[in-house]
């Protein structure tokens, strides 16, 4: 394998690739490397709501008023919209407002750095539902209704991980993107008959509680420790449950979903984790091609009954969510 | 004193043009150089010190160890870590 590592997105970048065998060229690989990130770079500029002049925050400022978009932002808007409706509305990029209302009204990097900058402790105000985008196909046109903002950072990483692990993959034989822990794998490197993908504790990010071993395909992990800060007395994080507008209280830290497409599983790592044990089986009832490891607060796993066989776990590392 | 000085300068004058002409003619008739030979003389190279030969970096004298073979470096999977963002 080769890898290059860097930053964007506010998080780790890690791009895998199958080295080159005796007859390929190690030079495809850095060709593919460079085109992958330069992609990925590209897609951050248009998407991050933290830039002003990028597509997503021209959309913002254009709520009330039809606005004319790419075709990948049509396709991720029109991606938010399918999953709003399959998680009941517990995947919601319209929760921008609630998120800045928490504190997270700047980068995290920023935040780090110089801490939330005002107390934002207003009440909610009534705001649209994402129920009221409404989109015209034919003409790839977005219409937002007034007041409303919206956020991609709920599926855009892995969306993006996957399509730079598609450009990657026609230069290798088999690779991998991993954007901050939303991974996408493609073919299976040469001599081994799976990838391994190690599950971060989330109460202790330098360590692993296990290796994973999955197919090709889409990893993402949603966790509440990662992407947290004070706000006045308030611990916050980034999971924001839209039926209160708050923060998500949730009896998990973290949750690892594996699903065909990126966006699948990094949109139902943050319900499942939203709606915890009580509610997790029931609500992956219709959704077969799901399977999820849950850490609680005692670093114990936890998984669906389907989820030992799907990440050929060893036998007694989950307990079953029953 | 006037005629001691003509008879100098006279005496002076003869004698330069005297040695002059005596000087060209003696060396127009003294033997010519020979000339200088174009073929350039084959001297003998001086034989190279024999060195002894450097010890392989195999020979255990030397203090030198082969590496034994490392394994292949395997896939590592905590480059691919998942924990969320």
């Amino acid at each position: 394998m080769e890898y290059l590592e860097f930053r964007l997105m506010n998080s780790d970048i890690v791009l895998a690739a199958e080295a080159p065998d005796a007859e390929g060229s190690p030079e495809q690989i850095q060709s593919g490397f460079r085109a992958a990130r330069k992609l990925m770079e590209d897609y951050e500029r248009r998407f991050s709501r933290f830039l002003t002049d990028s597509e997503l925050a021209r959309m913002n400022r254009s709520a009330g008023r039809w606005f004319c978009a790419s075709p990948e932002l049509f396709d991720l808007v029109r991606l938010s919209r399918t999953y709003f409706y399959q998680t009941g509305g517990l995947f919601d990029p319209s929760i921008l407002p609630d998120l800045k209302r928490a504190g997270y009204d700047r980068s995290m990097e920023e935040i780090r750095i110089y801490g939330v900058k005002q107390q934002m402790m207003e009440n909610r105000g009534k705001r649209p539902s994402f129920e009221a985008v409404r989109l015209e196909e034919n003409k790839r046109k977005i219409w937002l209704p007034p007041g409303m903002e919206i956020d991609l950072g709920g599926i855009a990483k892995g969306w993006i991980a996957e399509q730079a692990a598609r450009l990657l993959w026609t230069y290798t034989s088999a690779c991998a993107v991993n954007a901050g822990g939303d991974l996408y794998l493609m073919g299976i490197p040469e001599g081994r008959v799976d990838w391994e993908v190690a599950l971060e504790d989330p109460r202790y990010p330098d360590q692993d509680l296990a290796v994973l071993r999955v197919g090709p395909g889409a990893v993402a992990t949603s966790s509440i420790t990662k992407r947290n800060w004070k706000q006045g007395n308030k611990h916050q994080h980034h999971l924001i449950d839209p039926r209160s507008g708050e923060p998500a209280v949730t009896d998990w830290l973290s949750v690892t979903v594996i699903a065909p497409q990126a966006a699948t599983a990094e949109v139902f790592a943050k319900a499942l984790l939203i709606v915890g044990s009580d509610q997790a089986i029931e609500f992956l009832a219709k959704n077969d091609e799901i399977a999820f490891i849950a850490v609680d607060r005692q670093g114990k796993l936890w998984g669906s009954p389907e989820s030992m066989e799907r990440f050929n776990a060893n036998p007694g590392i989950f307990q079953m969510v029953v | 004193m006037r005629l001691f000085k003509f008879g100098l300068r006279t005496w002076i004058a003869l004698s330069s043009v005297v040695g002059f002409f005596g000087g060209w003619a003696l060396l127009a008739h003294s033997p010519k150089p020979a000339p200088p030979n174009p073929q350039p003389a084959l001297v003998e190279p001086a034989p190279l010190p024999t060195l002894a030969p450097i010890p392989s970096l195999n020979d255990p004298n030397r203090g030198f160890q082969q590496l034994p073979d490392l394994p292949p470096v395997s896939f590592n999977s905590h480059r691919l870590r998942t924990g969320g963002s």
